[in-house]
């Protein structure tokens, strides 16, 4: 696979994590990586997938045309005089619990469309081609974008439970980012290579750690006092609507699960909100880039102590 | 080609371009992740011998005969998504004609390595420019078109040629996939079958899949020489390093000299040529590069070779080290680029072009331009239905061969699928708009004027006409840099953002000709991106023409240090000037005075710059269409 594997995957720890909580409590509803030009979004995604699920996540490219989101008929049986159904991306990714969208702000408006009528009401209705199908279909969005080419519709945005930002490199990160890259383009052409072997084997590990907190999930507890805390930070920051304190919630409960203890901290709580809330603010809603600075930071500071 | 060796011809002569150039495609080759090559000032007339070129190579990496080359595809600014994705093949069957349709050129079906070519990249097509977003550089690629779904990994590699000065026309998100950036101005292909010049034995060995793979290790001291190489050009993103990086492994491939069995070694020198061959220009601040690798394998290519880049170990040919002379490395069979450059000194050839541009104007390039349209008109929107085909332009294959399937029966049963004339389907496609607004606002000449009844005729226009809103904002409260102007597109007038850009306040400085250029930037894309070009466009220009930012400050960011004068002005009126060119019949102006003595004359001059009338904006009465007033006030 000319994938780098993700545990090989330097520095990035707030896109790791998004991706680990989402995976941990697939309720949370998907992540979006929005940020510059060459930050390993893709690549950190699909190595997520192959740790996680051996297999490259469904994706939608940008050119997709909505029979291939939909589902239609299949090309080569159809010229051959037989009739035979291709289910849709959407469908494939009810299947396999996740739809992985990069350059999403890319996409046709139209396309767009599709997703968000079936992602808002749980039914995919195809009426079409000679087709009348109606399933549920249920699935998160991983999206991956860079915001310089333009933002997306608040109604898409509000679809990815999560969004983060890749964070910049430090000097030795970036050198470690350099030879590692180099070295498993090397090493992924030799023959049971000892760099592959090792790599893989920490992806091991950290599914069963992964899989580990997603079956301790169910226990932990969120505290009134927690579930408070989080409607106020939502309210500090002025979010949107109220997915972002539902999605702050089941992130927190997904980290403390990550992290092995019995009930929701209200660090846990602080180290996930932004994740949650940073695209449900006011300026994001009407078409700015997602932004979270100081004043954020001051304010949340302040009711978390 | 054959296997003349590359000593036998001068770096000095005028072909250096040529030398460069080879090795630059050789390293390509060689590096799967090397996928796309851009070169900036290629002679048109001669991308035909650099595309063979560059073919043989890959040819001859593929382990084709000597001579033969890779499948070629070429995009231009025509190229559409099914050019690329779908392809429709007839065939005679047992039955007698057949057709089936299958992936495209760029679909990822060819067992060996292809080149696209992309003669101008600044003029290439939406639809190529997200097609090149999506494969270059990508470990995997996906297609889900018109039935047709694949997976693969992308070997293709892309050989695109612009002008430098049009760097700054493509969305910095592309140009950022190109890893291998050449600026080949003096290029001066040879006639005959080896137009850059012949393999040396070496590379071509190092080209030959039969040829053993030798592993590449790096020393200590190769990541820190990338970095330090672009120290001078950081980008947001580390595919500059990365490509940097790839390319200095690839001339360490090409030097060779593994010992018996063991790896080659990836050297700072390696980086600091593959810098050179790229003209990557780095400030010389007298402090030497960092070394420190541990020591070389018997056998290796020493790590502390002289480095070119230092002004001491330069080696000069044909008279110096001034830019624009070529030196070389007696060590290396590839030919280098330029020495230093010392503060302060012109760069030419840089490979990172847009870094001297600022900002793009053209935020959201990649994405078809915003517009609505009342009618019909055009025929490329996104599909929205199926209908009963008028003539052979966009099929829907699916619905087609879903009609005659229906039929086949009733013709006949058995046998490959007839298609009759009454079963073609094409399909609907939602009519692309064809009228935008370009509205500039200078924040800070409104006072304490209110401007809504002036630019009402404008936005009633917009929105009857369901024209797509271009906003630019000038000197406006709260921007990011207030050296630059603002911009936003909208769909339409109801976009809630026009109402907040019309009450913003005003900031403190005003970069009146960034604003234009923006404006006029997005005007160039409006006309080169629609199939038949919008209808019309509207520019409206609310100014007092008092600009006090030259466009290079705006560029750069950074305030001037000396007094600006009449830079602001002057700038404003040349990309006015330019922005006139773009005319031609569909393209009206008006610029909206507002008023404000003693500088009445400003307007006026920015007018006649634009070609066009100016409104008196402050007595403008409300409900006057704006094609009235701007006809009413013309000049001359």
């Amino acid at each position: 696979m000319a994938i780098l594997p993700y545990s090989r995957v330097v520095g990035q720890d707030d896109l790791k994590l998004a991706l680990e909580l989402n995976f941990i409590a697939p309720g949370i509803g998907g992540v979006l990586i929005a940020g510059q030009r060459g930050t390993a979004k893709s690549t950190v995604v699909r190595a997520f997938a192959l740790m996680t699920g051996d297999r490259l996540p469904v994706t939608l490219p940008i050119n997709a045309t909505d029979d291939r989101v939909l589902g239609g008929w299949q090309l080569d049986a159809l010229m051959r005089g037989d009739a035979k159904r291709q289910p849709g991306l959407l469908e494939e990714a009810h299947e396999k619990g996740l739809l992985y969208v990069d350059e999403v702000n890319l996409l046709d408006d139209h396309i767009v469309n599709i997703i968000l009528d079936v992602a808002s009401t749980g039914v995919l209705s195809v009426q079409r081609e000679g087709i009348d199908t109606r399933s549920h279909v249920s699935f998160g969005l991983v999206g991956t974008m860079n915001p310089e080419e333009g933002s997306l519709r608040a109604q898409l945005l509000d679809r990815f439970g999560l969004m983060v930002a890749p964070a910049e490199l430090g000097i030795e990160e970036r050198h470690l980012m350099i030879t590692t890259v180099l070295t498993f383009e090397e090493e992924r052409l030799v023959p049971d290579s000892d760099w592959i072997r090792s790599a893989e084997e920490d992806n091991r590990q950290l599914r069963e750690e992964l899989l580990a907190a997603r079956n301790r999930l169910p226990a932990v507890r969120l505290d009134t006092d927690i579930s408070r805390l989080c409607a106020q930070a939502a309210a500090r920051t002025k979010a949107v609507g109220q997915r972002g304190d539902l999605v702050m919630a089941k992130a927190a409960r997904a980290l403390a699960a990550r992290e092995g203890t019995q009930s929701v901290e209200p660090g846990q709580v602080r180290r996930v909100l932004p994740f949650a809330l940073r695209h449900r603010r006011p300026d994001s809603v009407h078409g700015s880039e997602p932004a979270w600075g100081p004043d954020e930071e001051a304010a949340l500071d302040e009711l978390f102590g | 080609m054959s296997g003349r060796p590359v000593q036998t011809q001068d770096p000095g002569e005028g072909d250096d371009d040529s030398l460069r150039l080879l090795a630059a495609l050789v390293c390509s080759a060689l590096e799967p992740s090397l996928t796309g090559v851009l070169l900036f000032d290629c002679p048109p007339q001669h991308l035909a011998s650099v595309r063979e070129a560059f073919a043989q190579v890959l040819g001859r990496a593929a382990g084709h005969p000597s001579g033969l080359t890779v499948p070629q595809t070429v995009l231009d600014a025509a190229t559409v998504d099914e050019d690329l994705w779908v392809r429709p093949r007839a065939h005679r069957g047992p039955g007698g004609i057949e057709f089936t349709f299958g992936p495209g050129p760029l679909a990822g079906t060819g067992k060996g390595p292809q080149v696209v070519v992309v003669p101008d990249l600044a003029r290439l097509s939406v639809p190529g420019m997200r097609a090149a977003v999506q494969l270059l550089g990508a470990d995997t690629a996906t297609l889900e078109h018109s039935g047709i779904r694949n997976r693969w990994r992308p070997h293709a590699r892309w050989l695109a040629c612009c002008r430098s000065e049009d760097a700054e026309l493509i969305p910095p998100h592309l140009l950022d996939r190109f890893p291998v950036r050449l600026a080949v101005p003096g290029l001066q292909p040879r006639p005959g079958p080896d137009p850059l010049g012949s393999l040396p034995p070496e590379w071509s060995a190092a080209l030959d899949p039969a040829t053993p793979r030798t592993r590449v290790t790096l020393t200590d001291s190769f990541a820190p020489a990338v970095l330090q190489h672009l120290e001078d050009h950081e980008s947001d993103g580390h595919r500059r390093a990365l490509a940097l990086a790839r390319i200095a492994r690839a001339l360490a491939r090409l030097d060779g000299g593994a010992p018996l069995g063991g790896p080659l070694r990836g050297t700072a020198a390696h980086v600091g040529r593959a810098a050179r061959l790229i003209r990557l220009r780095t400030v010389d601040r007298s402090e030497p590069p960092p070394e420190g690798s541990p020591e070389p394998q018997a056998g290796a290519r020493p790590d502390t070779a002289p480095d070119p880049l230092r002004p001491g170990s330069v080696r000069p040919s044909g008279g110096g080290t001034e830019p624009g002379i070529p030196v070389h490395d007696p060590q290396s069979e590839v030919p280098l680029g330029l020495g230093p450059v010392t503060e302060g000194r012109p760069a030419t050839g840089n490979p990172y072009p847009e870094d001297n541009v600022g900002p793009g104007p053209d935020r959201a390039a990649l994405r078809a331009p915003a517009r609505r349209t009342a009618g019909a008109r055009a025929a490329r929107g996104p599909v929205v239905g199926v209908r009963r085909a008028r003539d052979l332009w966009d099929l829907a294959p699916s619905r087609t061969a879903m009609e005659a399937a229906k039929y086949r029966a009733h013709r006949g049963g058995s046998g490959p699928l007839q298609i009759y004339p009454q079963d073609l389907r094409g399909y609907v496609r939602a009519p692309e708009p064809v009228r935008v607004l370009t509205l500039l606002l200078d924040h800070t000449c409104r006072g304490d004027w209110d401007w809504s009844a002036t630019l009402e005729p404008f936005l009633h226009w917009a929105y009857v006409t369901r024209a797509s809103v271009q906003v630019v904002e000038v000197g406006g409260e709260g921007e990011a840099n207030e050296l630059r102007a603002g911009a936003f597109t909208a769909r339409s007038t109801r976009d809630p953002r026009i109402a907040a850009a019309l009450a913003r306040g005003p900031g403190r400085a005003t970069p009146l000709a960034d604003g234009l250029d923006r404006a006029g930037h997005a005007l160039r894309r409006a006309f080169r991106h629609h199939r038949a070009g919008p209808v019309e466009a509207l520019l409206v220009v609310v100014t007092d023409g008092r600009g006090n930012v030259p466009l290079a400050v705006s560029r750069s960011g950074v305030p001037s240090r000396g007094p600006v004068q009449r830079a602001g002005v002057d700038d404003a009126l040349a990309v006015a000037d330019r922005i006139r060119a773009l005319g031609r019949s569909r393209l009206h102006s008006v610029v909206v005075d507002p008023g404000r003595h003693p500088y009445t004359r400003l307007p006026a001059m920015l007018a006649e710059a634009l070609g066009c009338g100016v409104v008196a904006g402050r007595t403008a009465p409300a409900g006057r269409s704006p094609w009235t007033a701007s006809q009413g006030a013309k000049r001359g």
